[in-house]
């Protein structure tokens, strides 16, 4: 057997055949158990070919042995699997004939290796990397053992298997210099590729995390490839730790033979389930963190906290601060999933300050990214199918609320974002997934994101006579996804404009004295902390606070009958979360009458900000989402559940757009309406084209 | 003398060992403790935090558990890694808070289980702990010997040590400084 040296301490010879046997024979836990005995037994019933090891073990076993794990991880693990397949064969024979060859899995290094720190000095060595899975390639099938055929004029044609026994074949396959059988390097070499044996193969892209990369740096990733069981057992947007070894190949850009690019071969994948635990809350943070909260002043002083250096527009703080705190989500009896996150949109006119609130808002929010409408990379808000024009390759990449799951996506000029993200973000932001199905691609990702979006009125100016809808290039199933719309205008006002110059003045004049109330890093902790623990729960008092305010506005639109709804279920489950996420503010586990208060002041403050109706003055919701008269939204509502029984009744599954007219017509709804509403349905990602002149609703 | 120095150093760390407070949750009703005029409630059930002295009376009396998780061979075993990968001081790591007080009660711990319970894996884990834990020992004292050659390289060492080994490196360097200065003729 193989006998290695390991180069790190002395030079010590080891059997590594030898004593990876004697680790999987002798290996006992603290129960007394024989741990990997008993993983090899679960490994054959269950029908895999992977071992899993904890690092841990193995060291605490035969720390040299641990270390040239590392130090020269080809050598060692191919030993390794050698030894799990002859202990299978005295196990189960039979089952291990099946199996061409066994996994050994190494899973949690005792250190991991930031991605910014790895060069070349780690090649062929194994390392653990954690980051963002921002991209994979769809599953290719990749040939471990070519078949060729060889035909020569003299000895007529026979087969053979390429390369020979233990040797591997690395990314380019390559004609074997000559027959291993005749021995002749002449005739033809034919690859038979359905005779050779393959395994799928697939290659991913880590990123880091957001909150690792240095200020004003862009973030560093590296490909891994996947393959085998391997494939698949991530998706864009995970956060992962991926064990494996780094290989290097010619850089694919430039095609210079002498430049390469370093990638990891993977061994094992983990997906990260603890959403919140890269904000790391030592205990002395904790305390810090409860004495903050014993303060009866905490929501004031966290709302001042958030960019100082902004005057004024306590409003917009304080509803950016309860999005950054959120509600709690809920699943109904019925399964329906409520979220809990907070989505809020300001509008305002060009040069006021929301682009600086929502950086800062990025910067404390735990998972926070701070990105435009148009979006950092060619993934844009939600995710896409995207073609790497090198290689021409199709492969999935996540976009900003996939890469913030669990956290918080700061879009600055929401409106302009891509026709796709128009579509997908409606469920990005309700569903809280983005799906997409595209060039053989077919995937469902998470999006538990929460939205704090900026966007610039339509005419450059908000225009106070128009509504909300008109000011602001948005489809209105988008709008009505925002719990808290405000407005900011910058309109003259000689007194507000001397404190506003004399604060800018003063911010300029010395930058130290804007401290913030609380300090960045700690605040970040500090909503970590009761994004991770603090789940309130309503009182009996706030309750009946939020139903009464809810009923009153109702009833208030139901007094004049020919006014529209003023207020939907929408607002309701809106007011229940900015309740939670005002508790939540303070570390406290019930929803008092207090909170309730807070959050009908707020929402009133959105509804006569933004939602007055230009004519009877009163709060308007459909106005504020649709801008529309209600005899024609009632009509457009009426054409959607057309669209919805006719869907339901036919058995393509889709509504046909002369049945729908007809339908319409029968009820006095015109046709040119009809075309009209199919049109803006499909704009606003509310329906698609099944098949030809066949209207489905998204779900 | 220095090697007085040094033992009351080593004292000291023994002494912050045992003051530092720690969080034990009460599992059964006891009259409650005055300690520096301060007032204990022994309520079951309760969380509290405690100096690390009184933690351990109270546990051994059975009144109370101990809340934090204590170190463990795999702890040690990390640690070990991380000492043993050093190859220059620039790249030796911190130990983690307490380390060597705490492997030291964590061998002695499992000292007190096998003679109550004679478990062979007991004492295998206590000879893994024990011999890794001199394994750092040497490692590390090794890196603090080399340093003693040069000023920035123990400047840069300092902040990484922990306050046993530093006493240890500030008890060496004044000792040889003193030898030093004994073998020159006294300047004016
Ligand atoms: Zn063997
Ligand atoms: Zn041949």
């Amino acid at each position: 057997m193989a006998a290695l040296t390991t180069g790190v301490e002395h030079e010590q010879v080891i059997d590594v055949h030898e004593r990876f046997y004697e680790f999987i024979r002798s290996f006992r836990d603290r129960s007394d158990s024989y741990k990997y005995r008993e993983r090899i037994k679960q490994m054959i019933t269950m029908g895999q070919k992977s071992l899993i090891v904890d690092y841990n073990d193995l060291y605490l076993f035969d720390n040299r042995l641990a270390r040239l794990l590392i130090e020269r991880p080809d050598e060692v693990l191919q030993q390794a699997s050698e030894v799990v397949k002859e202990v299978v064969m005295t196990e189960a024979p039979d089952y291990a004939e099946t199996i061409d060859r066994f996994y050994v899995r190494v899973r949690a290094l005792p250190r991991v290796v930031p991605l910014r720190r790895l060069k070349s000095e780690y090649l062929g060595k194994l390392v653990m990397l954690e980051g963002i899975l921002v991209r994979t390639t769809p599953v290719k099938e990749k040939i471990v053992k070519a078949r060729f055929m060889h035909c020569t004029r003299e000895q007529g044609c026979h087969r053979f298997d390429w390369p020979p026994e233990g040797e591997l074949i690395g990314d380019i396959l390559e004609r074997p210099p000559a027959c291993p059988i005749c021995g002749s390097s002449g005739g033809t070499f034919r690859l038979l590729p359905e005779e050779s044996k393959l395994i799928d193969w697939q290659r991913i892209v880590l990123q880091e995390r957001p909150e690792e990369v240095p200020p004003g740096q862009l973030p560093r990733s590296i490909e891994v490839v996947l393959q085998d069981e391997l494939v698949d057992s991530a998706r864009p947007g995970d956060r992962i730790s991926v064990v494996g070894i780094v290989r290097v190949r010619p850089d694919s850009v430039s095609k210079k033979r002498a430049v390469f690019d370093l990638y990891i071969e993977a061994n094992h994948i983990e997906v990260s389930q603890k959403i919140l635990e890269e904000v790391v809350i030592t205990r002395e943070d904790e305390e810090r963190i409860r004495a903050l909260a014993r303060d009866p002043w905490v929501r004031k002083r966290i709302i001042a906290s958030i960019a100082p250096a902004i005057y004024g527009h306590w409003e917009i703080k304080e509803a950016i601060a309860l999005a950054l705190f959120g509600g709690v989500p809920k699943i109904t009896e019925d399964g329906v999933r409520i979220r809990g996150d907070i989505h809020v949109l300001i509008v305002g006119d060009p040069g006021t300050a929301k682009s600086q609130l929502l950086q800062y808002a990025a910067r404390i929010a735990p998972r926070g990214i701070y990105t435009t409408g148009k979006g950092a990379t060619a993934a844009g808000l939600t995710a896409a199918v995207i073609r790497d024009k090198t290689t021409g390759e199709y492969y999935l990449e996540a976009g900003a609320l996939v890469l913030a799951d669990g956290g918080v996506a700061a879009i600055d000029e929401i409106d302009k974002m891509r026709d796709e993200d128009r579509v997908a973000i409606h469920e990005a932001m309700e569903q809280q997934t983005v799906s997409i199905a595209k060039a053989g691609i077919v995937a469902k990702l998470n999006a538990r994101t929460t939205v704090i979006a900026a966007g610039n009125p339509k005419f450059g100016r908000y225009l106070t006579n128009r509504t909300l809808a008109d000011n602001i290039n948005l489809p209105v199933t988008i709008l009505s996804r925002f719990d808290l719309i405000f407005i900011l205008k910058d309109r003259p006002n000689p007194e507000e404009d001397r404190k506003l110059a004399r604060h800018v003045l003063e911010v300029h004049r010395e930058t130290e004295r804007i401290k913030p109330e609380i300090d960045p890093a700690l605040l970040k902790k500090y909503i970590s902390y009761a994004r991770r623990y603090i789940r309130p729960r309503l009182t009996a008092e706030a309750s009946k606070l939020i139903e009464d305010f809810y009923v009153e506005m109702r009833r208030m639109s139901s007094e004049n009958p020919e006014g529209p709804i003023a207020i939907t279920a929408r607002q309701l489950e809106a007011l229940i979360r900015l309740a939670e996420a005002h508790a939540k503010m303070a570390l406290r586990n019930e929803v008092t009458r207090e909170d309730a208060e807070a959050a009908i002041r707020l929402m009133k403050t959105f509804l006569e900000s933004s939602g007055m109706d230009i004519e009877s003055g009163r709060i308007d919701i459909d106005v504020i989402m649709t801008g529309k008269p209600r005899s024609k939204q009632e009509k457009l509502t009426r054409i959607m559940e057309i669209i919805e029984e006719l869907e339901s009744e036919s058995e393509e599954g889709c509504a046909r757009l002369k049945e729908i007219q007809r339908r319409a017509a029968s009820e006095g709804i015109e046709s040119s309406l009809v075309e009209e509403a199919i049109r803006s349905f499909r704009r606003d990602g509310i329906i698609y084209e099944k098949s030809l002149g066949c209207y489905a609703i998204v779900r | 003398m220095p090697g007085n120095r040094l033992e009351l150093l080593l004292r000291m760390a023994e002494i912050e060992y045992k003051l530092r407070p720690v969080r034990i949750m009460i599992i059964r009703d006891e009259r409650p403790l005055t300690l520096d005029g301060q007032r204990i409630e022994l309520q079951k059930g309760i969380e509290i935090e405690v100096p690390y002295w009184l933690a351990q009376t109270l546990i051994s009396e059975g009144i109370a558990n101990m809340v934090e998780s204590p170190i463990s061979i795999e702890d040690i075993a990390r640690v070990h890694f991380s000492a043993l990968s050093a190859r220059t001081p620039a790249e030796l790591e911190p130990l983690p808070q307490n380390f060597y007080q705490n492997a030291k009660e964590f061998i002695k711990s499992l000292e007190d289980r096998i003679r109550r319970e004679l478990n062979p894996i007991l004492l295998e884990e206590k000879q893994k702990a024990l011999q890794y834990l001199m394994e750092i020992i040497d490692k590390r004292l090794l890196v603090i010997l080399q340093s003693l050659r040069s000023p920035t390289t123990m400047a840069e060492l300092s902040s990484k040590l922990a306050p046993e080994e530093s006493a240890l490196l500030d008890t060496l360097y004044k000792t040889i400084d003193l030898w030093k200065r004994s073998l020159l003729p006294p300047q004016h």
